[in-house]
């Protein structure tokens, strides 16, 4: 298990350092899809199931494509040199810092907590969806072993119920946003839009009322 | 399957991850290339929810781990969005060029 | 002496002048012309009536109780230990010759400036003026409290800085009056100091309380010669003395009456009255003693030889005050009190009487002061020529004279009681001091009033009206006879004659247990003797003046031409003092005052305000170059401030 975490993390690595420094952005794109499925290898292995599924389907197989088709409409061949300027350094200085003290402190242990005092809620075999879960907390690996899913969707269905609800309407304002800020206007703004259409003369409204009598 | 010994190395990866998401940040003037770089970061932090979540034997850091990914995708669609805009705009893909802030 | 009365008369005393300067003050323009005269001289003549009220208080006082002091309310307490100052009044027969002094010249003076400002506009002003000035003078006098004297002193020089500078659209009279102002500050200073002095040493300012304690001053110790001569300087910066003497013939810019009341009478006493006052300290530092004593005779000198060359008929009566001034110093410095109060009240008198006589003679001209433009007014100004004849002899000590009786008793006790081998020298110098007062006196009185008439404006002038002659006429006669009179009164009283009135009256003032003799004893042949040469030596004097410039036998410019050059150009530049006092003061101080204003005030006080604004405008510069507007900047800053956060949290957490 160790193995695979180990190989999924190094190419995560080295996709993510794929992602900032290709020149082309549909390279870019690319190594953040293999980005992502390293990721959900690792979390397969973390025993995150449900997550492993979701940030496949969700992620990589709709964010991504979402991407990949923006890019190819955008932007299809835009070379994007990185120079290294003091920003490059202020970025690099505090990737190489925050990365070696986390390292460090994981290491030491400063954040791996042994007593397990903050556990609120019991977790363990999970059967009805919509009762809240009396886990055996003596047995603290049943979250392990119980199914992923059922847990997490008990979870998202009742201790994370409000926040789920406002995720979805957080999509839902997303797709309409998403659709009112990219549509097309024939010209110009919605603003000038209206007022040219006020400024227009009124037609007559029956086609009839210009047809001179010509006879003859 | 012991799982202290991976630990560390995740949190590693994650502060890795996230870092190297900001620095890409810092230097791509592609909009779309900046915002590949954030989700990069936003996977890191991911990273970190679930593995706490599963070193403190709780599923709250998955579930949270969900939320930051519906919310990704809905910040991806909109920002997507705009930047479809700006080059309907006729304006130049570049960050710098979008400096409308400094005034 | 009923305190009731001490108070209430004191009071009135000085609320009367100063009741006078406010109504001429303040109501002043719109009153007519004869309501302020009436005003500021009524004022004054109450006052004097006051003033003779308190004398009959002191004489008719037994011998025992001379002395009353009285508080009219206390002003400052600050409890146990602490300062107490209360405005008390001192009446006793010092403050009762001073204040009898200061009234009934005053009021003669203030007579005699009626006529004399009859056609100035400021009169009400001017009026004004003189009142406040007699007001302050009588609380210098009357001061039982070192503080409340120090505040009169303080009063005393604003009054002269007002008067001198009265004629302000003159700007030599501003300067004048600043200069006078300025030296006696440095007076107020030293005063100050020994005030300071002598509240460390004896816990409290109030004159009794210091004489009481006065035992506890070390004879001749370090603190107590420190404050006399420190009161010392303050009385020199008063009266005139060397080194502070600059201001006084400049202040003969003022208009005469103020010359006569400030410069003759009055202020330039003050300090020979300071000195007298605080003889008990002063016996205790026999090095202050000497000193004042060196100051006073060198002045006197001095102040002789100046008053020879000098061609403006002020400036020789205003430097002959200075030489007679130096003589009282010279007095109180080798303890004669009686002597140099009875040449004070004498001097004031025909002091007055000759500045008021020479006031006369400028009016006449219309304001001519050169005496070398006059000459040959006696024949058209007869009464003027006499009263000013008289002033002349009293201040040559032509026998009889006031001035006689008070100066041969100065030169006597000089020679009887002064230190050591010294008082021969003193006397010789004394002798001198005569010769040269002899020799001015009767220049003065030859070129302005015989011998050719230098002008035409000579012969256009006439007589001077009523109201300026007759206070003139009044001092002739006193200074004629005030001598004779006090002699007379002394035999009436069955006192010592030959001691003195005026002797007999202060000695309980001066009567300690460390004071020796205060004034010569006339029955010994010493003082017989010493009177006489001295009297020989100012009649040589007024003899030699007559020939000179009366018969021009030998004729003045003669003389001159065969003294060598240095002596006639040093008399006539006053020794060149003020040129010494403007180097070293007054130019130092203007170049300092100008680099202050174009270099430090600019450059460093500006500076560093402009540089405070310059830095934060530079601050704000620096501030916006950061405001670049690009996005990738603005996450420049957060990423960073996000690694150091990060950073810092696991370093600090862990340890």
């Amino acid at each position: 298990m160790t193995v695979i975490i180990w190989v999924a993390g190094a190419l995560a690595a080295l996709s993510a350092l794929g992602v900032v420094f290709s020149r082309q952005p549909l390279y870019s794109a690319l190594s953040l899809v293999m980005t992502i499925g390293a990721l959900s290898v690792i979390f397969l292995v973390l025993n995150a199931q449900f997550l492993f599924v979701v940030q496949l389907i969700v992620y990589a197989g709709a964010v991504m494509v979402l991407f990949v088709f923006i890019i190819a409409l955008l932007s299809p061949g835009a070379e994007d040199r990185v120079r290294v300027d003091s920003r490059f350094v202020i970025g690099a200085v505090v990737a190489l810092g925050i990365t070696v003290a986390m390292v460090v402190a994981a290491r030491n242990g400063i954040t791996f907590n042994n007593s397990n005092v903050f556990r609120a809620q019991q977790i363990g075999q999970a059967s009805d969806p919509y009762h809240a879960f009396s886990f055996d907390q003596s047995d603290l690996g049943l979250v392990n072993t119980a199914g992923n899913v059922q847990t997490v969707g008990g979870q998202l269905f009742t201790t994370f119920l409000l926040p789920f609800e406002i995720t979805s309407l957080l999509l839902l304002v997303a797709a309409v946003g998403a659709v009112y800020l990219t549509r097309r206007t024939r010209s110009g703004d919605p603003p000038e839009r209206r007022e040219r259409a006020l400024a227009r003369k009124p037609e007559p409204a029956l086609e009839e009322d210009r047809i001179e009598v010509e006879i003859g | 399957m012991n799982a202290t010994n991976d630990f560390p190395f995740l949190l590693g990866l994650a502060a890795f991850l996230f870092s190297i998401g900001a620095l890409g940040v810092l230097i791509r003037r592609n909009p779309i290339v900046v915002f590949m770089c954030i989700e990069l970061m936003l996977n890191a932090v991911n990273i970190v929810f679930v593995s706490y979540g599963r070193y403190l034997n709780s599923e709250e850091g998955q579930v949270f781990a969900f939320m930051v990914i519906v919310v990704a995708a809905a910040e991806v669609v909109v920002g997507l969005a705009l930047i479809t805009q700006v080059f309907r705009l006729g304006r130049e893909l570049d960050v710098d060029d979008l400096d409308e802030m400094s005034k | 002496m009923n305190t009731t009365t001490v108070a209430v008369c004191g009071s009135l005393l000085m609320l009367l002048p100063l009741a006078g300067a406010l109504v001429n003050g303040l109501a002043g323009p719109r009153l007519s012309r004869n309501t302020v005269n009436l005003v500021g001289t009524v004022s004054i003549f109450a006052a004097f009536v006051v003033a003779c009220v308190m004398l009959t208080l002191v004489v008719g006082a037994p011998a025992s109780a001379k002395s009353a002091t009285v508080s009219l309310w206390q002003w400052i307490n600050l409890g146990h230990g602490g300062l107490s100052v209360g405005v008390d009044l001192t009446l006793d027969p010092l403050s009762a010759v001073m204040i009898m002094v200061i009234t009934g010249v005053g009021f003669l003076i203030h007579v005699y400036s009626v006529g004399y400002m009859a056609e100035d506009r400021g009169i009400a002003r001017f009026f004004s003026y003189m009142n406040f000035f007699i007001f302050s003078m009588l609380v210098l006098v009357l001061a039982a409290d070192l503080v409340i004297l120090i505040i009169g002193w303080a009063l005393v020089a604003l009054s002269s800085y007002l008067l001198i500078g009265f004629w302000y659209e003159r700007p030599s009279a501003v300067i004048a009056a600043r200069k006078a102002f300025i030296t006696q500050v440095i007076g107020d200073v030293a005063l100050v100091i020994a005030a300071f002095l002598i509240v460390l040493k004896v816990g409290t300012l109030s004159i009794p309380g210091i004489f009481a304690s006065a035992g506890s001053f070390p004879s001749s110790g370090l603190l107590v010669t420190g404050i006399c001569s420190l009161l010392a300087i303050g009385a020199f910066a008063k009266s005139a003395q060397f080194p502070l003497h600059t201001w006084l013939p400049d202040a003969m810019e003022g208009p005469t009456p103020v010359s006569a009341l400030i410069h003759a009478a009055t202020m330039v006493t003050a300090g020979v009255y300071l000195i007298a006052r605080f003889h008990p300290l002063f016996d205790r530092a026999p090095v202050a003693q000497g000193m004042v004593a060196c100051v006073g005779i060198g002045t006197a000198v001095m102040a002789g030889v100046i008053a020879l060359s000098q061609v403006d008929i002020k400036r020789v009566i205003a430097y002959s005050t200075m030489s007679q001034i130096g003589l009282m110093i010279f007095a109180v410095g080798i303890g004669a009190y009686s002597a140099a109060m009875y040449h004070l009240a004498a001097h004031a008198v025909f002091k007055a009487l000759l500045f008021m006589a020479a006031g006369n003679v400028i009016h006449a001209l219309h304001d001519e002061q050169d005496i070398r433009l006059m000459g040959g007014l006696a024949a058209r100004m007869r009464r003027t020529e006499l009263c000013f004849l008289s002033g002349t002899f009293a201040l040559a000590g032509i026998p009889f004279f006031a001035g006689f009786f008070s100066k041969e008793g100065l030169l006597g006790f000089g020679l009887t009681n002064g230190p050591g081998a010294v008082p021969w020298i003193l006397y010789i110098v004394g002798l001198v001091i005569n010769v040269l007062t002899g020799l001015y006196a009767f220049r003065l009185w030859a070129t302005v009033f015989r011998g050719e008439a230098q002008t035409a404006r000579v012969y256009a002038a006439h007589e001077a009206p009523p109201m300026m002659l007759g206070p003139v006429t009044i001092l002739a006669v006193l200074s004629a006879s005030l001598g004779i009179v006090l002699g007379i009164w002394a035999l009436f009283l069955h006192a010592n004659v030959l001691v003195g009135v005026f002797t007999s009256f202060l000695a309980p003032v001066f009567t300690t247990a460390t004071s020796g003799p205060i004034a010569v004893d006339l029955g010994t042949w010493q003082a017989v003797l010493a009177g006489t040469i001295g009297t020989l030596a100012s009649l040589a004097g007024a003899g030699l003046a007559a020939r000179m410039w009366l018969q021009h036998r030998p004729d003045p410019s003669v003389v001159l031409e065969r003294l060598p050059r240095a002596l006639p150009q040093l008399s006539y530049n006053k020794f060149y003092f003020d040129e010494i006092y403007d180097a070293l003061l007054v130019r130092p101080t203007i170049a300092l005052a100008r680099t202050t204003r174009k270099v430090i005030e600019p450059r460093v006080m500006d500076g560093w305000v402009r540089a405070i604004a310059d830095a934060c405008s530079e601050l704000g510069g620096w501030a916006r170059d950061y405001q670049t507007g690009l996005i990738r900047d603005y996450a420049s800053y957060m990423i960073l401030a996000a690694g150091i956060f990060v950073v810092a949290t696991i370093v600090l957490v862990s340890r």
